[in-house]
């Protein structure tokens, strides 16, 4: 018995050893379930939330762009895409080879393919393997789909420019918005530029969302909310599409651009670059060789030149010195001035385009023939500010809105100057800036603006190129805000000079007139240099254009308005190289204008339309 | 005469059931109602299934209770080995005929059910043991070495069998149940420290030459659950997520996410408790998990309270089988120690397991009833009546 006692003693013991371990595990279990349950209770929470809610974002439609006359220019392209939901197939690689069969797959797709499916850690969402399936490719498989469990087709929108490299610069293009995972949305678009950058916040719409929720297989149990999508505001350009494919196609092979603008209030009717490309191209995935061949074409197809290509002025900035003066009663229209060819100042030889010089002139004769010597001299009794300040009260430098972006426009004056090169203004560079050259450099479409004011006697007129927002016409702020600064008699005086540019024999545009009542053209021919004259190359003779390197040639700008009388249309054209404006530039602005009319008016002239003259 | 005995004998039953322990069967009882509301919940709201099923193998198991109370003490002590062999012979059916299930075969097919053999073995080897060490006479066998090296084969044999099935859990649990057993027993520490030294040398042994693939891959997922999200380390997240996201409260009956939505496989086996975890809250895991120390504790107060060593050493044997079953179940879905696939016991789905702890249940039932009998340490007749 004492043995029986002895064993009894022991086995309480370690009975009781036993308990410690038993209580020593048990805490374990009880600490992990705190642990667990009390201290990471939020993070596994969501991480059960996300297990079981599948969030959708319905990408809403983007808004339509539109011309003036409703005509469709950008729209919404439905593509399907194929869709691979790993869980269901047992063998990819074989499963991938049978699709192969039906619908084309490139290496690169399959690659991409298989590296989201590596790196993808739910098995039940779907993986992209491949974007824009032909209508071959649809029709087979989705009369297959039975066969093949697993696969999905997704349906997605992309934008579609109908027409295509017209409206390139104008309209721009969407791009693939990168933020969003991919399996969230097919197409998620956003704008790059233009019209589609700079009012991306329109046209993108509301994306909808819905939360539903899954089981482990991803299938659809129940949906927990939703929240429609909402299309992106139609946009409505001022653009006449007719007029902007004739000034494209009028612009030719030139390098340049050509704004058509409408006299009372801004509107731009046409604004074309010169060239174009075809903005489609960059809806789908960009291939580099692509990209880097139109990104690194030497004549640049990508910049607008309408807009921000940046070019001296030329004779077409003769028109500011004319009205500074009269602004600042530095001349009356009756100031005679002598031209001989040559302005001296100090030691420096300033010449005339017209060797041997114009003769007597006045106001309207040196506007219309566009004399050197006479706006060297205004220039010089002006000084740089006052040129400087009535430039920009003519529009030049202006900002306007994001669209028409902030340019990078030059109006120089002495603070500039001495920012830029720490040097002080010379005299003679004002001479330059008299007659458009020098540090001065501007946008086509400030020369139009510029027109417009010249020729508007009431309002100060700022571009505009939105007619309406989902039908709501459009009121910009800065619209019809502000005065016209200028005296009247002095704007007149100064737009009957340019009439005489078209409209009398001596005018440097003459070979350009309209000969119709109705509609007299008038404007401002320019030619901008792009080199320097040296005084040896002007003993040895001026190269003509022609024989000159191309990148060497002089510019060709050409500012116009009409009918003279109550003017309706401005234009502005530039001619890269294209030699003299007057032979070049003003044949184009004339035909825009004559176009304009066409198509606006309805009113055919009887000169002819210049198709493909270049 | 025969029907006279008979009646007798039932006279005797009924009379004698008024001491079975009806405090272990209310606790049971408890544990077992846990079981019934998650089948419920599992099935989506729903008796069908499961929780039908578990009710009806409930009575069964529970006349299997008083059964084996009821039976004379000495009837165990005398048909220990045979029912050990009995087991082990099972062992080897299902190892060469087995049905195969879950990718092992565990199961022998009845007919009318399936039976996994493993089950019935846990609690075969607390009788063995228990037999074994009351019929030992001499005191100084303590320290003898074979009373160390018998026990010890008739344990790695069952275990080692099971592991072959393959079913790591239970062949770990007959593993160290039987180890703890021997401990409690009274065999000297030494034996224990030699053992854990050589189990450590062999581990590597172990790694390279036993273990199966999926086995090395469930441990070395275990260690790192992120390894495999979709495939082994599935479990370990998704068992973790419910756990965790069922907070001190829970998402309410009938709410849980992670079970329904099918995030958790086999939710109504093996990983019942992140059901209930999921459902119920740190409140459910705790009162469940207070119910089994209960029982623990209250199966190793009657083995004290046993005046003989069988009694004594069976009480605690199915006590310490009960603790290392809720123990490597809820350390499994908690993530502490690898997925081994072990039930949680009376709770999860599964008729073999049920009915062997109410088998080993009411052994202690039986040693409660029979706490002051004596019993001699020489062999009682074949079946001990």
């Amino acid at each position: 018995m004492y043995n029986e006692k002895k064993i009894k003693d022991k086995v309480i013991r370690r009975v009781l050893l036993l308990g410690i371990l038993q209580v020593s595990l048990l805490s374990l279990i009880i600490s992990r379930l705190y642990k667990l349950q009390i201290i990471e209770n939020d993070k596994y929470k969501i991480q059960s939330d996300n297990n079981r809610i599948n969030f959708i974002i319905h990408t809403p439609l983007r808004g339509k762009i539109f011309d003036s006359n409703g005509i469709k220019l950008a729209e919404n392209k439905k593509i399907h895409s194929l869709y691979i939901t790993p869980l269901i197939i047992k063998d990819m690689t074989k499963f991938i080879d049978i699709i192969s069969e039906i619908v084309m797959i490139t290496d690169e797709e399959k690659n991409i393919f298989t590296q989201k499916l590596e790196n993808s850690k739910r098995r039940d969402i779907p993986i992209l393997l491949k974007r824009y399936l032909s209508w071959k490719e649809l029709s087979i498989l989705s009369v297959n789909i039975d066969k093949f469990p697993g696969i999905n087709i997704k349906i997605g929108f992309i934008r579609e420019y109908i027409k295509g490299s017209y409206y390139a610069h104008i309209i721009g293009y969407t791009s693939k918005e990168q933020k969003f995972r991919s399996f969230d949305i097919p197409e998620k678009q956003f704008g790059k530029v233009g019209i589609e950058k700079s009012y991306n916040d329109y046209l993108k719409g509301v994306p909808g969302t819905e939360e539903i929720e899954v089981n482990a297989l991803g299938k659809f149990v129940r949906r927990l909310s939703l929240k429609k999508s909402e299309a992106g505001a139609n946009i409505t350009l001022t653009i006449n599409s007719e007029l902007q494919k004739y000034s494209q196609e009028r612009l030719n092979s030139n390098i340049g651009a050509a704004i058509i603008m409408d006299a009372d209030n801004g509107d731009i009717l046409s604004a074309v670059s010169s060239p174009s490309y075809d903005p489609n191209i960059f809806t789908k995935p960009l291939n580099k060789d692509l990209w880097n061949k139109i990104s690194k074409q030497k004549d640049s197809p990508l910049i607008n030149r309408a807009f921000s290509g940046l070019y001296p002025p030329g004779s077409t900035f003769k028109p500011v010195i004319a009205l500074a003066a009269l602004r600042y009663n530095l001349i009356s229209p009756n100031d005679k001035v002598f031209c001989n060819g040559v302005f001296i100042l100090g030691n420096r030889n300033f010449h005339c385009w017209k060797k041997g010089g114009h003769g007597t002139l006045n106001l309207e004769s040196a506007i219309s023939e566009s004399c050197d010597i006479y706006f060297y001299e205004l220039a010089l009794k002006l000084g740089i500010k006052r040129i400087s300040e009535t430039a920009k009260d003519l529009g030049f430098g202006s900002y306007y809105n994001n669209f028409f972006g902030k340019p990078k426009t030059i109006i120089p004056n002495k603070k500039w100057k001495k920012n830029t090169y720490n040097e002080s203004w010379q005299k003679g560079e004002t001479l330059n800036v008299g007659i458009g050259q020098g540090f001065l450099l501007v946008t086509p479409l400030e020369l139009a603006v510029m027109t417009a004011n010249i020729i508007t006697t009431n309002n100060f007129i700022i571009p505009n190129i939105i007619k309406s927002i989902n039908e709501v016409k459009y009121d910009s702020d800065l619209m019809n805000s502000a005065e016209n600064v200028f005296d009247i008699d002095h704007l007149n005086l100064v737009k009957k000079g340019m009439y005489k540019v078209l409209n009398s024999p001596k005018g440097t545009a003459w070979k350009s007139r309209v000969e119709d009542k109705d509609f007299p053209v008038s404007g401002k021919t320019g030619t901008s240099q792009v080199r320097i004259i040296s005084s040896l190359e002007r003993e040895k003779g001026i190269l003509k254009n022609e024989d000159l390197p191309w990148n060497k040639r002089d510019h060709a700008l050409f500012i116009g308005f009409a009918p003279y009388k109550e003017p309706k249309y401005v234009t502005a054209v530039i001619l890269e190289h294209a030699g003299g404006g007057s032979s070049n530039a003003a044949p184009v602005g004339k035909d825009l204008l004559l176009a304009a009319r066409k198509y606006l008016s309805g009113i055919e002239t009887k000169h002819e339309l210049n198709k493909f003259e270049s | 005469m025969l029907a006279e005995n008979i009646l007798k004998y039932i006279n005797f039953l009924i009379r004698r059931s008024y001491s079975i322990n009806y405090l272990l069967l209310i606790l049971v009882s408890c544990i077992f109602a846990f079981g019934v509301v998650l089948l419920y919940s599992a099935a989506g709201g729903s008796m069908d299934p499961w929780a039908s099923k578990q009710l009806i193998r409930y009575g069964f198991a529970t006349l299997l209770f008083i059964f084996v109370s009821l039976v004379r003490i000495k009837f165990w002590l005398g048909s220990a080995y045979y029912i050990y062999i009995f087991s082990l012979l099972l062992l080897f059916l299902v190892n060469l005929y087995g049905y195969v299930g879950m990718g092992a075969k565990r199961w022998i097919d009845l007919g009318i059910f399936n039976f996994q053999p493993s089950e019935l073995v846990k609690f075969s080897i607390v009788l063995l043991l228990a037999k074994y060490f009351h019929a030992e006479k001499e005191y100084t066998f303590w320290n003898n070495i074979k009373n160390f090296m018998m026990p010890i084969i008739l344990i790695v044999i069952p275990s080692y069998l099971i592991f072959l099935q393959p079913d790591l859990g239970s062949a770990v649990i007959v593993m160290i149940s039987g180890l703890t057993m021997l401990f409690i027993i009274g065999l000297s520490l030494w034996f224990f420290i030699f053992t854990s030294l050589f189990a450590l040398v062999l581990t590597p042994f172990i790694w390279i030459f036993v273990l199966y693939d999926y086995q090395k891959n469930r441990i070395l997922t275990f260690l790192d659950p992120l390894r495999d999200p979709l495939g082994s380390g599935y479990h370990i997240i998704q068992s973790k997520i419910a756990l965790g996201s069922g907070g001190l409260l829970g998402k309410g009956f009938l709410n849980g996410t992670q079970s329904h939505l099918n995030f958790l496989p086999e939710m109504q086996t093996d990983f019942i408790f992140t059901l209930l975890a999921e459902e119920f809250g740190m409140l459910g895991t705790l009162a469940l998990l207070f119910l089994f120390v209960l029982i623990i504790l209250y199966c190793l107060i009657i083995g004290l309270l046993s005046k003989s060593r069988f009694g004594c050493f069976v009480a605690i044997g199915v006590s310490i089988n009960i603790f290392y079953y809720v123990f490597i179940n809820t350390a499994m879905v908690c993530g502490v120690i690898p997925v081994v696939g072990v039930p949680l016991p009376l709770v999860s789905y599964g008729g073999t397991s049920m009915m062997c702890v109410m088998f080993g249940l009411g052994l202690v039932s039986n040693v409660y009833l029979h706490r002051n009998q004596k019993i001699e340490r020489y062999k009682e007749g074949l079946l001990g009546w």
